[in-house]
């Protein structure tokens, strides 16, 4: 039997069974579900995991400003961090500058902050976005404001892990450069997933399983400990984004 | 630190190098890889707001962002503090990085000068001012008397929001 769950519990379901216990996950700002799954893994199975959630009193050790936080991550010291942008491309590259001509733009997105650096040199690196459209997911960027793939003369620590959305995991094709569909959440299938995606998308290894969606125990969790603290950080997301009581 | 550049890992590979000429890629001098350097940035006058000050200029500010590195990069600096307080009373505060006053010129009392975003435990973000200002934004006019509400307020001998 499956309970009913919300896609931003499955979302941040899927990203918190990554986690291995000790491992480092720092979460930026406007990452809500990124930060419901690194509190979830800490509420689970990696409670000795460190947390930093940028913006949060009770998850921000840091005495030194963003400085101290971004040195940290050049240093390699950071297993996880979470990327989103308003276009991603078949390659991983993610736009938060421009929709249009960067020097004439149709919209005038916030800009990169400091993912031009921890792309690159954060271990694993999860892109989230909370629509699947061909409007966000393109052949290619109009900016490229960090990327997955680089030349070789670049010195670079880690990458893409996978992309997460309401509807499909995808992950890269290391040998092709390009993302595939890795798995189809439960209520969506391959073709619905292909017509929202802006470019050709191969299944993985030839085949995309179903995603397993949150359990009884993980739900619980969720909507108990791990809501409590997000309500803290993201009260109006917390509002919506956590199912009710588990009939 | 009165350097001219500085390197910065990541980068190479965006279109940060298209648009920012300024940003350069060098060969690492000791190593094999390329790495990009960036500018210095120096500002002439830094505007900083804190949570107490003294009247020496030595100040508390907020210690998840960056004012206390903006402090030393700049020419001149000027402090706005939501409470001004004896020099004993920053020793002994408890949130905040300490700022010495040899990198401040001035001192200014402005209790709620953040608004409408947030400043510590004293006030939070006032979304629906932020929201009117976004709405005014689209357009000249309705912007001009955003700013003539909201921030000549003070000048024109208002009260701070």
């Amino acid at each position: 039997m499956t309970a009913y769950y919300t896609p931003e519990e499955l979302m941040a379901t899927v990203i918190a069974r990554q986690v291995k216990n000790g491992e480092t996950i720092a979460v930026g700002t406007f990452s809500p579900i990124p930060s419901t799954a690194a509190i979830l893994a800490r509420e689970s199975h990696a409670p000795d995991s460190d947390v930093y959630i940028m913006g949060s009193r009770d998850w921000w050790p840091f005495s030194e400003g963003s400085q101290e936080f971004f040195n940290m991550a050049q240093k390699g010291r950071f297993d996880y961090f979470f990327l989103s942008g308003a276009q991603i491309d078949r390659n991983g590259s993610i736009n938060l500058h421009t929709i249009g001509n960067y020097h004439q733009p149709k919209v005038r997105l916030p800009g990169g902050a400091g993912s031009s650096m921890l792309y690159y040199m954060v271990k694993k690196v999860i892109l989230f976005k909370t629509d699947h459209t061909v409007k966000s997911f393109v052949e290619k960027v109009d900016f490229v404001t960090s990327a997955a793939v680089t030349p070789p003369s670049v010195h670079r620590l880690g990458g893409l892990h996978f992309v997460i959305t309401p509807m499909a995991v995808l992950v890269l094709n290391k040998e092709t450069g390009s993302l595939e569909l890795f798995s189809v959440h439960p209520g969506h299938s391959v073709e619905e997933v292909r017509e929202n995606t802006g470019f050709e998308l191969p299944l993985f290894e030839g085949n995309a399983d179903e995603t397993k969606p949150p359990t009884a125990e993980e739900l619980a969790l969720l909507r108990g400990p791990v809501k409590d603290h997000v309500t803290k950080i993201y009260p109006a997301f917390a509002k919506k984004a956590f199912g009710g009581e588990i009939g | 630190m009165g350097l001219p550049f500085l390197p910065v890992r990541g980068v190479i590979g965006t279109d940060y190098t298209v648009v920012r000429p300024d940003f350069k890629t060098i060969k690492n001098p000791y190593g094999a890889d390329e790495i990009l350097v960036v500018p210095a940035v120096s500002p002439d006058v830094s505007l900083i707001h804190a949570f107490k000050a003294d009247k020496f200029g030595n100040c508390i500010v907020n210690s998840s962002i960056d004012d206390a590195l903006l402090a030393r990069a700049s020419q001149k600096v000027i402090v706005s503090a939501e409470e001004i307080v004896d020099t004993e009373e920053l020793k002994t505060s408890q949130r905040g990085n300490f700022v010495s006053r040899i990198h401040v010129d001035a001192v200014v009392h402005m209790p709620r000068g953040a608004a409408p975003t947030s400043c510590g435990s004293y006030y939070s973000a006032d979304i629906e001012v932020l929201k009117s200002y976004q709405a005014a934004a689209k357009d000249p006019q309705t912007f001009s008397s955003y700013v003539k509400e909201f921030c000549l307020r003070l000048r024109d001998g208002g009260d701070a929001a």
